[in-house]
């Protein structure tokens, strides 16, 4: 699991960033952002974060509010104290109750169920 | 062979004084064989023939040797029967509990179990339980508290009503006055319907299944397993499991998404 990689870099709650913040690694943000967030890595959107500007990352996990578009490579989860005001692009995304969302979703439009368990191995007799 | 010893009886007492001699000998006889069947040997037998008193007369011998013969080699007692409990032992099985609506009155009471006599508690109508499959031509109203499948060869005449506790649909409903389920609405493959039909119901689209919908489709809760493309405005909370796929406009109070989803198109997701 990915939320099980060290986290290297954390933006505390009390920090306010304005321009882009590009980063290589796993990464943790709970303060407030006016500018795009690049990430390479897995990032974190603390419930007290406030991002306003594009995110594009490899994997990210929202509890906070994100104004503008979110773009993942691999996948978005959306917790249930998440706020989204903008387009998400992503290869998969998950959303718990309570999430509130506008916007324009594109997930996975083949249709193909990613996460479907493996077909168990045939006994030989 | 031994030689027979011919007994002449001309008297009930003598019959019944023979039969006692006779059942005397052989409890004898037997209580003899048994101590040696512990040790159940065949060198034993040899022993035991001589060893029972009065092997001389035949009936005796002959009891002596038969039962030595059938005895098996060596003796074990028969394994218990391992017998394994339906259910857990300690665990009481509850039956499960369900609501039931009226379809006359739409009153909804509780029923535990089997409903033995199915009436309606406020309106005292007899409510029909069965389990209603259409599958041709069907013109009278279908009225159940039990399930109603449509299939896709079926013909229901315009302005019928269709009610059940569980309906799915595999054909045309389009010129249905009514459908309602008390509990869900499952749309298969090939569903014909006016959306604004299924407003006041749960609806399942179930794996494998592939809707289309010309209008917004409106209902209280969607659950989507299967691929359903057109807008959609749902009253409480729209549920995509993985594998399911909607591709249109949304619009819920409430949504709920596994990683393995598809949703493709504007979202307005807010309570």
């Amino acid at each position: 699991m990915e939320e099980n990689k060290v986290i290297k870099s954390i933006i505390g709650d009390d920090i306010e960033i304005t321009g882009d913040v590009k980063c290589s690694s796993q990464l943790q943000f709970d303060g407030k952002l006016d500018g795009n967030l690049v990430c390479t890595g897995s990032a974190v959107i603390g419930k007290t974060a406030v991002v306003n500007g594009n995110i594009t990352v490899e994997s990210v996990t929202i509890n906070g509010t994100v104004q503008g578009n979110i773009t993942a490579k691999d996948r978005i989860e959306m917790k249930s104290t998440a706020r989204v005001h903008g387009d998400i692009k992503a290869k998969r995304l998950s959303v718990e109750d309570g999430v509130t969302f506008i916007g324009r979703s594109e997930v996975n439009p083949s249709g193909v169920a990613t996460d479907a368990p493996a077909p168990a191995p045939e006994v030989k007799k | 062979m031994a030689k027979r010893t011919v007994v002449v009886i001309d008297s009930f007492s003598q019959v019944q004084a023979y039969k006692r001699a006779r059942e005397r000998d052989a409890a004898v006889a037997t209580a003899k064989v048994k101590p040696a069947s512990a040790t159940n040997t065949d060198d034993n037998s040899s022993k035991l023939r001589t060893a029972v008193p009065g092997a001389a007369t035949g009936v005796q011998s002959r009891v002596a040797t038969s039962s030595l013969r059938s005895m098996p080699a060596s003796i074990t007692a028969p394994k218990p029967r391992e017998v394994t409990p339906l259910n857990p032992i300690g665990v009481t099985v509850v039956p499960k509990k369900r609501t039931i609506t009226c379809y006359s009155c739409g009153y909804s009471f509780p029923a535990t179990g089997k409903l033995h006599v199915p009436y309606c508690p406020k309106c005292k109508l007899l409510l029909c339980t069965d389990d209603i499959v259409i599958d041709g031509e069907q013109s009278s109203n279908v009225q159940t508290i039990g399930d109603v499948v449509i299939k896709s060869t079926a013909k229901l005449v315009d302005g019928i009503t269709i009610n059940g506790r569980s309906v799915t649909i595999g054909g045309d409903v389009s010129h249905c006055a009514t459908v309602f389920a008390s509990e869900q609405i499952v749309l298969e493959t090939g569903a014909v319907f006016s959306p604004t039909v299924l407003e006041q119901t749960n609806v399942i689209i179930p794996a494998g299944a592939e809707i289309k919908v010309s209008s917004t489709l409106k209902c209280k809760r969607l659950t989507v397993m299967g691929k359903i493309e057109g807008a959609i405005s749902v009253a409480e909370c729209l549920e995509i499991k993985a594998g399911g796929n909607v591709v249109g406009d949304v619009s819920a109070p409430s949504l709920v998404m596994e990683l393995g989803a598809g949703l493709t198109g504007s979202c307005k997701i807010i309570k």
